[in-house]
Formats: structure tokens, C-alpha cells, sequence
């Protein structure tokens, strides 16, 4: 199959259709350039969204390009077994809201790592500040390679000149709208993500026959006994016990760390407009994902009924070629619109997070008396930059830079999620613990994995480059070292833990909305050493062989 | 219930139902798969993972909602009791 088999005919349609949503986004972020008055504005959008702008927001911010591309054909490739994994990443807010979300926002921070320099101090912050940057950095240049292939393929236009545009424009819009221009543009990108996948997609599986077609998540029952006389095992759960624990481990885990989320949960109104997020985010994503599920299904079903084999690389435009078989050209050209709107809300999302961590934690740590004015300054300089220096990287990535993201997913379980939970629901949790447990955990991550050190690497084959070997054994040694290391360091550091341990009761009582202290709060050690004992067998059956 | 130890039950709670409704690859593996069974026409334990991953994990996230905000009220009621008696204003700590 050639490239032209997913490019649409009439370029200038694809071009002025994209064309068309750049100028809105740039409209409104030029919008938003003139209320944003003040560092609050540029990186949390002052604390004024409500719950529905910002649950459209954060959804669009998950959904990237692998929703329209890379997810329909990793259904085609693992078949039921992706969906299951699929699925639980919808638990992304709920859980980090559930757990940490709601408290930190009473904390007035702008990152996951303004908080662990107010918990545990500035050695700490910038140990995750490097976590959260590479796991961002190895994102985004993801999503600028993903975008840069969809001017490239479905435009025709040449892969580096694509690249540079997409990243310019997309770096030029964010660089001036700030998180308030981020923010309204990712939502009106999501409405455009769901119009332009599922409007299509209700095309698509009426031309195939199915029933239901006009609810798309779950209109194509009536196919199955086809599609199991063509592929028997599409239903098949294919893989043992561990694997399934392993999606829990390492994605549900990860997810609930990652920073560009937990950013977004910041910019709310108010604490309920925060917990009104967790039900209005469910329902945007659960409707794009099960619409990605049907689609992968109808691509699944279409080749197989042609009998046509796909490579891996014309597989991944599979919602282009459906559009293309069954829809007229102009629909398609909307659905690049679509696939653009996915990838550069994801970006925007993540450049925000870099130069928010860059911009205000570091350099706010750093220098901590900048004027408003100066800071604000820097702030556009940092979002800028970030745009730019991710382009450059992606001009010839790193290896390791570009290995999956959910092998990054499980860096964040590793080396995050520990001493971000435990830090915001036990006081017992030090800096102490929290950096040697993030550290050494992250670092045995690292080593375990195929990309370094390949010789030591645990698993093999999907489970290895995924994380998932690797991090059956680092997650719970991380939650592991940083309880027991942090419970060691109070016997050693004994003349300063009053001190410590006061500060934090205040900080960990606040966060839960307590107006006063009592002081017999989130102290307690018993839950802590359960949470060992219960992530001890998950290390056991990491540490057998796959 | 005192506030506080609701507070810490009802998230490990909440926790659990979540991971429940969204990690049914482990039911299938328990109770196994026939796709002979079906609703809506879909074999189903696939037809459970979409709707409970999509509408289960909706639901239960309206009851959370709705339980936080009752938690909420709880702990500021909770609290303007303990500081009256055994509590210490913040800051003093």
C-alpha cells in the first residue's frame, strides 16, 4: 500500500481546512493574551475555569494522535487484549483528582512539584522536577513527530519542512495565549475531536452494515459473528494473569502521576469545580474511547472481509483509509482537523507543564523575589523555548526519547506516584525517604528496562519495551524504599524530626480541609507497613521469570 | 463516623470500586470468556468493559462527587468542634 492510498486527493481542502482551525486558535488565544495580567494568568489561567471548559481541556489534553492513529491499529495488532488496556485510562483524573488533586489545589501550587518543594523541600522538587521533564519531553516529541507525519502523509508536504511549520504554529499559539488561551482552545479541539471521529465514524460502520450505526460506541454488535468467523481470536484474552496485574502496576499507577493532568485540575474555580471535573471528563473520553474501540473494530472487520493484510505503518492510518473507502473526501479532510486537534492540545498541555516547571519552580526557587512583571517575562521566554527546543529534538531524537510512552507511564509509577501519594496522606513521609526511594527506584526502572542496560533487562518482547517487567518490580520497591527509608531517617535524624514533623502536620491537615490542627492526623504507621505487605507479593511475582 | 477516618475508608473505598469496573480483564480471566454469550450482539465481556468503562466509571463518579461534597460539610462541622476543645488553630502547630 502506497502513501497515496491514505493522502487525500484534493490537498487544498485538507490545507484550508486546517488552516481554518489554526486561525481560531490563534484568534483565541490572541483573546486570552489580553487577560492575562499576571503569572497566575500565564500558568494556571488565574484559577477561573469551570468544570466543564476544563473537563473538555484535560480530556483533550489525554486523547493525542495515537487516538485517531496509533490506537486503531494496535487494536488490529493485540486485538481485545489493547482494549482492556486501553480502557483503564480513563481512571487518569478520577484517581489523581481522588487522591491528590482536590488537596493540592487548597494548596494554591501551579505544579505536582510546587508541592514537593512545600512537602518535602527543594532537593526533592528538583529530583521530580528531572522526572517530570524527561517523562513530558519524551511525550511531546511523540506528538510533534505524530503531527509532523499527519502534514507529511495526509498532505503530501515534505516530513522535515512539516515539522518545523506544525511546531511553530502550535508554539506561537501557546506562547501567546498562556494556559487560558490553552485551555479554551483544548476544548473547543475536543468538541472538534469527537465531531470528527464520531460523525464519520457513524458513516462508516452503516456502509458496513451495522445496525446501531447511529450510536457509534456501541452500535456494531450485530457484526461479531462475522468478525469471528474471519478472526476467531478477537475476542481472545490472549495473555496470563501478569500481564493484566501489569496494566494495574504500571499504567494506573503511572497515569496518576503525570504532570500535565494534575496542572489542569489547578486552573479551577473552586474545590467542587474541581471534583466536577472526575464525572464530566468520564463522559467526554469514555465516548472517544469507546468510539476508538468501534473504529478499531471496523478496521479490523473492513480488511479482513477484503482480505487485505496491512503493514504496521499503513495500519496506523486506518481511520483515514475507512474515511477514504467510505465517506466522501471532504469528511476526511475534517478528520485531519480531527487528528491536528488531538495532537497539538496534547502538546499545548505539555509545553505548558515544562515551562510552568522550568519558569516557576525552577527558576522561581532559584531567584524568588523576580517582579511580577519580569516573571511574566520569563514565562512567555519559557513557553517559547520549550516549543523550540522540543522541535529541535525532534528533528533526530535520542533513542531513548522515543521509546513508548507508556514506558514512560511506568517511570512516573516508579518513581512519582510514591512520594506524591504518600506525601499528601502521610505525614511519616520525609524528604529523606521520598528522594532516596524516588531516586533509586526511578534508577532501577531505568536499568531493568531493554534501553540501557539490555543485558539485565527483565522480560522480553511487548512486556519489556512497555515497562511493564520492569515496573512489577520498581513501583512496589518504590512505594517500598520510600515508606521504610523515610521511617529509617526519622530514628537517625532525630533532634530535627520535631520540627519536620510539625510543619508537615500543618501542610498535610491543611490540604484535607481541616481549618485547625490537631496534630493526630495522617500519622499513624500501621497503614503504612500494610502497603508494604500488600505490594510485596506484586514484587514476588515481578521477580519470577516471564 | 468521625470525619477523618471516613474520609481515608471511603477513598480506599472508591479506590477499589474504580479499579473493579475498570480492570475486568481480571474477571474475564477468572470466570472466563464464551462468546456464545452476548449483549447487544457483542460477546459479553467485551460488551462489560466498554459500558463499565465508560458509564460505570461515569456513575461512579457522580456518587463520589456527591460523597465528597457531604464529607466536605462533615470535616468543617467536624473541625469547628475539635478546635472548640482538643484542636490547635493552624500555624501554632
Amino acid at each position: 500500500m502506497t502513501n497515496e492510498a491514505w493522502q487525500i486527493q484534493n490537498i487544498w481542502l485538507g490545507i484550508g481546512v486546517s488552516a481554518a482551525v489554526f486561525l481560531v486558535y490563534y484568534a483565541v488565544a490572541y483573546i486570552a493574551a489580553r487577560i492575562t495580567k499576571d503569572e497566575e494568568d500565564l500558568f494556571i489561567a488565574g484559577r477561573s475555569i469551570g468544570p466543564v471548559v476544563n473537563s473538555l481541556a484535560a480530556a483533550s489534553t489525554w486523547m493525542s494522535v495515537a487516538t485517531f492513529l496509533g490506537v486503531v491499529a494496535l487494536i488490529q495488532q493485540l486485538h481485545m487484549p489493547f482494549v482492556y488496556m486501553w480502557i483503564q485510562l480513563i481512571l487518569s483524573v478520577p484517581l489523581l483528582i481522588l487522591f491528590y488533586g482536590a488537596l493540592l489545589w487548597r494548596l494554591e501550587v501551579f505544579t505536582s512539584v510546587s508541592f514537593f518543594d512545600l512537602r518535602y523541600g527543594k532537593p526533592v522538587a528538583f529530583l521530580g522536577a528531572v522526572w517530570m521533564l524527561l517523562i513530558m519531553l519524551m511525550y511531546m516529541i511523540g506528538q510533534y513527530i505524530g503531527v509532523a507525519k499527519v502534514f507529511e502523509v495526509l498532505l503530501g508536504l515534505p516530513y522535515l519542512p512539516s515539522l518545523i511549520l506544525s511546531a511553530l504554529l502550535i508554539t506561537g499559539y501557546v506562547t501567546i495565549g498562556g494556559m487560558k488561551g490553552a485551555t479554551y482552545n483544548d476544548a473547543i479541539q475536543m468538541v472538534i475531536m469527537m465531531i470528527t471521529f464520531l460523525v464519520p465514524l457513524a458513516a462508516i460502520l452503516k456502509a458496513l452494515g451495522a445496525t446501531g450505526y447511529w450510536f457509534p460506541p456501541l452500535g456494531y454488535g450485530n457484526l461479531t459473528d462475522v468478525m469471528l468467523e474471519k478472526i476467531p481470536t478477537f475476542f481472545d484474552l490472549r495473555f496470563d494473569p501478569r500481564f493484566y496485574a501489569a496494566l494495574f502496576v504500571a499504567l494506573t499507577m503511572g497515569i496518576l502521576g503525570l504532570p500535565q493532568l494534575a496542572q489542569r485540575v489547578f486552573t479551577s474555580s473552586s474545590i467542587k469545580a474541581v471534583r466536577r471535573i472526575v464525572p464530566w471528563f468520564c463522559l467526554w473520553v469514555g465516548m472517544m474511547f469507546s468510539a476508538t474501540y468501534a473504529m478499531g473494530f471496523a478496521g479490523v472487520y473492513h480488511f479482513a472481509s477484503i482480505g487485505e493484510t496491512l503493514t504496521r505503518d499503513a495500519a496506523d492510518k486506518t481511520t483515514l483509509l475507512l474515511n477514504l473507502a467510505y465517506n466522501p473526501e471532504w469528511v476526511s479532510s475534517f478528520v485531519i482537523a480531527g487528528v491536528l486537534a488531538a495532537g497539538i492540545s496534547t502538546i499545548a498541555g505539555l509545553m505548558i507543564g515544562i515551562a510552568t516547571v522550568v519558569a516557576h519552580d525552577i527558576v522561581g526557587a532559584l531567584k524568588p523575589h523576580l517582579p511580577d512583571k519580569k516573571r511574566m517575562f520569563w514565562g512567555h521566554v519559557a513557553l517559547a523555548c520549550t516549543g523550540v527546543v522540543s522541535m529541535l529534538i525532534s528533528l533526530n531524537p535520542p533513542a531513548f526519547l522515543i521509546t513508548s510512552i507508556f514506558w514512560a507511564f511506568g517511570l512516573a509509577a516508579t518513581a512519582v506516584t510514591p512520594m506524591l501519594i504518600l506525601g499528601a496522606w502521610s505525614t511519616r513521609i520525609n524528604k529523606w525517604g521520598a528522594f532516596s526511594g524516588s531516586l533509586l527506584s526511578g534508577a532501577l526502572y531505568i536499568i531493568l528496562s531493554p534501553y540501557v542496560f539490555s543485558a539485565i533487562s527483565v522480560g522480553d518482547g511487548l512486556v519489556a519495551k512497555l515497562g511493564y517487567a520492569a515496573a512489577l518490580i520498581t513501583v512496589p520497591v518504590g512505594f517500598m524504599l520510600t515508606i521504610f527509608l523515610s521511617l529509617a531517617f526519622e530514628r537517625v535524624k532525630g533532634e530535627e524530626m520535631p520540627a519536620v514533623l510539625a510543619n508537615t502536620q500543618d501542610l498535610v491537615e491543611k490540604m484535607h480541609g481541616w481549618p485547625s490542627v490537631t496534630g493526630d492526623r495522617y500519622n499513624g504507621t500501621r497503614w503504612l507497613f500494610a502497603l508494604c505487605i500488600l505490594w510485596l507479593p506484586v514484587l514476588i511475582w515481578g521477580l519470577m521469570p516471564w | 463516623m468521625d470525619p477523618y477516618k471516613k474520609e481515608i475508608k471511603g477513598t480506599i473505598f472508591f479506590f477499589i470500586v474504580y479499579l473493579l469496573i475498570c480492570h475486568t480483564g481480571v474477571w474475564a480471566l477468572i470466570y472466563g470468556i464464551n462468546t456464545d454469550i452476548r449483549i447487544l450482539g457483542f460477546p459479553a465481556h467485551y460488551f462489560i468493559a466498554i459500558v463499565l468503562g465508560w458509564f460505570g466509571v461515569l456513575a461512579v463518579s457522580v456518587w463520589w462527587n456527591i460523597w465528597a461534597d457531604r464529607l466536605e460539610v462533615e470535616i468543617r462541622g467536624s473541625d469547628s468542634d475539635n478546635a472548640g476543645t482538643s484542636g490547635v488553630t493552624r500555624g501554632q502547630a
